[in-house]
């Protein structure tokens, strides 16, 4: 590596530091996330060409081969692009299938419309669909049946809690495996945990977060079950009304997607475990491409339907952090970071419980990808004893989307939601709504950490 | 934001009303006419309706009750449960039938109580649909879709009760092809809604919510033992003339339907179409 400046190093920090503080503003100067990482990308690759920090020539692949590669494309992990672009894909082939909405009416029906078991079949709903697809998708979906069935309950004035709790468990079951949530995917990556590895560590947090989010907001909204039996008998008839099977397009297909989604999950834990060279980008697209086949005249559709602005995000914003690499601004960052975490001597776990709440904060305020990137770089060159540290940081960037409700897509769809049925609730209202809930997640979470982890 | 109407989409197509089965007492049923002897009349009503008034009292009001307030009043102070009459009542517009008559209009505009209406006895003195025995009982509504448009199961419930056991009752769902075709070719004009989607979409979904309701209904009746052929006709068309089709066809005995519509003109739009050409099938207007 050329040396860099002091000054050099410090324009490409400010540099970052308008890129986060814009990415933060996003909802107000109205553009898109890809937008505002594109543009950061260009200005940061220009500036790097004008500073002599990027290295421009020919690349030495693993078998010795000359390629002249753009040394943008070098930034980006592809395996991460992969992996969401895979599961994006066979998600959203699968969901075609009625599968997610047959298992969503089952369990209304099974909570025979009563509102403490629905609320608790929604939250677990929402941790397990949050783990298996995605935050948003689960948000979506559970968020729409909440709205339908407290509709046909006549108990919309319920919404609130519902969504919120929801909304909130969303981040918590964003934390279940490696490929729940974006952050996990880069951190575990980075940090080389493996599927099973990951999920064995998070499992147990998981559930106790799950239950006693659930218990709070019981307690803290009153949600209780029916007066009488006479009530119990017909908001039972309410919920059985739903038809699980209206959704499915053909038995074969929703047969085949339910055996293809848990081999999915399989395929990807056996990948993780066995260090699979192909990795599980690879996996992730090759049962997109197979749940594809049943539509191969009209992908074009589920192409459409792919989330671009997310994957350009991704893109963009490796090529960003590379470039900061390049001109040591994460060296920059890690010094700072390694005080935080000498913390860990002055006291035990100090630092490391420091950097989750540090990493919640942030993720409370602006996008946690970003965080989970950049953090995940700082780790790995300085390879730090403390494994915890590296946990700290998935915990911190999943669970900082609670404080607030531009903290997560998933909460930003909650409070969606809540617009579109309308249920008031404020910027400061969320906040105060929620803090209860993120309080206790993240305290069990540094205590979880540092004791269990 | 479109997942979140995707996703809600699919919820509230999963979502139905079925239809409960519930039959309506008739305790008291009042007979109103202008017939000085009504006996016959009487009897004939009795053996074609015997499913409603089996175990009711019947009470026959005096023939020389006359005008809309006398006949209201007559009907308040009574409190039956089903109004029988026949058409062109206080009127000699049987000759002509161009109508239903004036006093006929009021009595379903006037009162709640359904109106059990039979061919006129002058029209038709030999009374002959007293021997069809209400077998064949067919239901009309502006929408029998399990949705938010039907208002309750009162009028199938009727007609349930209203259709003898071994009977055939005739759903029917009709989807007024005219109006479909005006929103299908607004929706062509439109270019934020795909046109094709809609041609394919849009009739499917109409005919496919009354389908389950149909299908509730006839799990009803196997739950309840009772021992009726249930027949769908969901279709689409205009409604008068197939409606006439429909019954001629079916051989209908019975067409029940409403008297009040939704725009809540006694008697208005289609009903009330058919129910002046239906001049030799009985009507029960709920």
């Amino acid at each position: 590596m050329h040396p860099v400046s002091a000054q050099t190093t410090l324009i490409f920090c400010a540099l970052l530091i308008a890129m986060v503080l814009t990415l933060a503003f996003e909802e107000r100067i109205h553009a898109k996330k890809s937008f505002i990482a594109g543009l950061y990308a260009v200005l940061a690759l220009a500036l790097g060409h004008a500073t002599g920090v990027l290295h421009f020539g020919p690349v030495v692949t693993a078998a010795g081969e000359t390629r002249d590669i753009p040394v943008y494309v070098l930034g980006i992990d592809w395996g991460v692009i992969a992996i969401i672009l895979g599961s994006s894909l066979f998600v959203d082939v699968t969901s075609k299938s009625g599968l997610f909405t047959w298992i969503a009416i089952r369990l209304t029906k099974a909570s025979r419309g009563d509102l403490r078991r629905l609320l608790v079949a929604y939250g677990a709903m929402t941790v397990l669909f949050s783990a298996l697809l995605n935050n948003v998708t689960a948000m979506l979906i559970v968020g729409s049946l909440t709205a339908v069935s407290l509709d046909k309950l006549d108990q919309r004035d319920r919404l609130l809690p519902f969504l919120l709790i929801e909304g909130l468990l969303t981040n918590v079951g964003g934390l279940l495996t490696l490929i729940s949530s974006v952050p996990n995917i880069i951190v575990g990556t980075a940090a080389n945990i493996s599927f099973m590895a990951f999920f064995v560590a998070a499992a147990p947090y998981v559930a106790l977060a799950t239950v006693l989010t659930l218990a709070l907001g019981l307690r803290r909204y009153r949600i209780e079950g029916p007066a009488s039996k006479k009530d119990a008998d017909e908001a039972a008839r309410r919920v059985d009304a739903f038809d699980e099977n209206d959704g499915r397009a053909s038995v074969r297909f929703f047969r085949l997607s339910a055996a293809m989604l848990v081999l999915f999950i399989a395929a990807i834990a056996a990948t993780s475990a066995f260090d699979y060279p192909l990795g599980m980008g690879f996996v992730a697209m090759a049962f997109a491409i197979v749940m594809l086949a049943g539509f191969k005249s009209e992908v074009d559709r589920f192409y459409r339907a792919v989330d671009w602005d997310l994957l350009l995000f991704f893109a963009f914003l490796f090529i960003v952090i590379d470039v900061m690499e390049h001109a040591k601004v994460l060296e920059l960052i890690g010094d700072g970071l390694a005080h935080v975490i000498a913390l860990n001597g002055a006291a035990g776990g100090a630092g490391t419980g420091a950097t989750l709440v540090a990493s919640a904060g942030f993720s409370a305020v602006t996008d946690n990808i970003p965080l989970a990137a950049m953090l995940s770089k700082i780790l790995t060159a300085m390879e730090p004893n403390d494994f915890r540290l590296w946990w700290s940081v998935v915990f911190g960037a999943n669970l900082g989307g609670n404080l607030t409700p531009i903290g997560s897509a998933s909460t930003v769809v909650a409070v969606t939601l809540m617009h579109k049925y309308k249920v008031p609730l404020s910027f400061a209202g969320f906040v105060r709504a929620a803090l209860p809930f993120a309080l206790l997640q993240l305290t069990l979470a540094v205590v979880y950490v540092l004791i269990v982890l | 934001m479109a997942h979140i109407d995707e996703f809600e989409s699919m919820f509230r197509s999963a979502s139905r009303s079925p239809f409960r089965l519930a039959a309506p007492e008739v305790a008291k049923v009042l007979a109103v006419g202008d017939l000085e002897q009504a006996d016959g009349y009487v009897a004939a009503v009795r053996e074609f309706a015997e499913p409603m008034l089996a175990g009711a009292q019947l009470t026959l009001a005096p023939h020389d009750v006359l005008g809309v307030e006398a006949m209201l009043r007559l009907v308040e102070d009574e409190a039956p449960d089903l109004i029988v009459t026949y058409r062109n009542l206080h009127s000699d517009g049987w000759r002509y039938k161009y109508s239903l008559g004036a006093d006929l209009n009021a009595l379903t505009r006037g009162t709640q109580v359904p109106v059990l209406v039979t061919p006129s006895p002058r029209a038709y003195p030999s009374m002959e649909w007293r021997s069809t025995l209400s077998d064949h009982v067919m239901v009309l509504d502006e929408s029998l879709a399990g949705d938010d448009l039907r208002e309750d199961d009162g009028l199938l419930n009727w007609a349930a009760l209203a259709t003898r056991e071994g009977g055939t009752l005739h759903l029917v769902h009709m989807e007024d092809d005219r109006v479909l075709e005006r929103y299908l070719r607004a929706i062509g004009k439109i270019a934020a809604l795909n046109t094709d989607a809609a041609r394919e979409t849009l009739p499917a979904q109409l005919l496919k919510e009354p389908r389950h309701y149909m299908k509730s209904v006839q799990a009803a009746f196997i739950e309840a033992g009772r021992s009726v052929t249930i027949r769908e006709h969901v279709q689409l068309g205009h409604r008068v003339a197939d409606y006439r089709v429909l019954i001629e066809r079916g051989a209908i005995d019975l067409v029940v339907m409403r008297a009040l519509e939704e725009d809540r003109i006694a008697l208005g739009g289609a009903s009330y179409s058919l129910a002046v050409a239906l001049v030799e099938t009985p009507l029960l207007m709920v």
